[in-house]
């Protein structure tokens, strides 16, 4: 039915913090209606009968420019869902692999009470909780977030809350903005990582070889590199203008 | 004949509809002004024109403003491609004058 949403699947969560229900829902919902946004990229909204609406990125989107071919990668999302999950952050919409019309791709829960932080501008720190926004950098200093600008994270203000999206090639392999969400844990003074947070640290360092990677992201260095990350927050306990 | 270039940027209301927040159109003959057409007030375009964005088509250190005109709207796209925010190709069109 138009109009519904996730909302009433939200009471049950997995201890990792993530809703079960919605990823079942994402998973095996059916699906009736698909529309093409406008937009360079293909992306999609999806509405799943009588359980609200899902955007999609096809997995293999590729375009040229000038002589190079984009490649965005979009299943990078599947592996920030499952950092997500093991650091128990709750801060990535959840998110699951799937078919739609013939294309594979990642298909994630609508957020219709979030915004892109672009839309707050320079209010948007204000409007997150302090905990919510180190959690965040966290995260970002983790994966070593290489495009964090105002647009790839979303701001519910009536939960003081931060959701992060957009983890493609460009985000978790790129090198362009440096995240706002760093800087500004740094700006307000909030670089001491609280020892809960540090906890869930320790516990991604022990889980992180069990997750499966496909062959091209181990060769890209990502998981070495984000444990690496990890032991270099677990000994300084802080993050500072100077390793951000 | 005026040849204009213009990139349609969008965000979605709360049923993930999409709603055109503004067209940036630069003038083949002044080809280092883009104009802004939308409503001035939204913060998105605040922050693009305050902010800038990156160069990702060359990988670039540096920020990318309106007034760096076509590299600027080649680079809109990648900003902006979440879903939540996002922005068209470069098209083309042709007004008489």
């Amino acid at each position: 039915m138009e109009g519904q949403s996730f909302e009433k699947y939200e009471v049950s969560k997995s201890e990792t913090g993530h809703d079960v229900d919605v990823e079942s829902v994402l998973e095996k919902g059916e699906i009736v209606s698909v529309e093409t946004f406008e937009g360079y990229f293909p992306i999609k909204r999806v509405t799943i009968k009588d359980d609200g609406r899902g955007i999609f990125r096809p997995t293999d989107i590729k375009r040229n420019t000038q002589n190079k071919k984009l490649e965005l990668r979009t299943e990078l999302e599947l592996l920030a869902v499952s950092l997500d999950k093991i650091l128990g952050f709750g801060l990535v919409p959840t998110a699951v692999s799937r078919e739609v019309n013939g294309e594979q791709g990642t298909l994630q829960k609508y957020l219709e009470k979030a915004k892109p932080a672009a839309v707050f501008w320079n209010r948007w720190s204000q409007l997150i909780s302090d905990l919510e926004l180190q959690k965040a950098a966290v995260f970002d200093f983790l994966i070593e977030a290489g495009d964090r600008n105002l647009g790839n994270f979303l701001i519910d203000p009536e939960r003081k809350k931060v959701w992060l999206i957009d983890h493609d090639k460009l985000m978790l392999l790129g090198k362009f903005y440096k995240s706002f969400l760093l800087t500004e844990t740094v700006a307000k003074k909030l670089g001491k990582i609280p020892s809960d947070l540090l906890e869930s640290v320790a516990k991604l360092l022990q889980k992180i070889d069990e997750l499966d990677l496909n062959a091209d992201l181990e060769i890209s260095g990502i998981r070495a590199r984000i444990k690496e990350r990890a032991r270099t927050l677990l000994r300084d306990k802080e993050i500072t203008r100077l390793t951000i | 004949m005026t040849l204009f270039y213009f990139v349609d940027l969008y965000e979605l209301d709360k049923d993930a509809k999409q709603r055109k927040i503004a067209t940036f159109r630069m003038n083949e003959d002044e080809p280092g002004r883009v104009e802004i057409d939308g409503d001035e007030n939204h913060p998105v375009l605040g922050n693009i024109k305050g902010e800038g964005i990156f160069d990702y088509k060359n990988a670039k250190p540096g920020k990318l403003y309106p007034y760096d005109g076509m590299s600027f709207l080649e680079n809109l796209k990648y900003c902006f491609r979440s879903g939540y925010l996002l922005a068209t190709d470069v098209q083309k069109k042709t007004i008489d004058n």
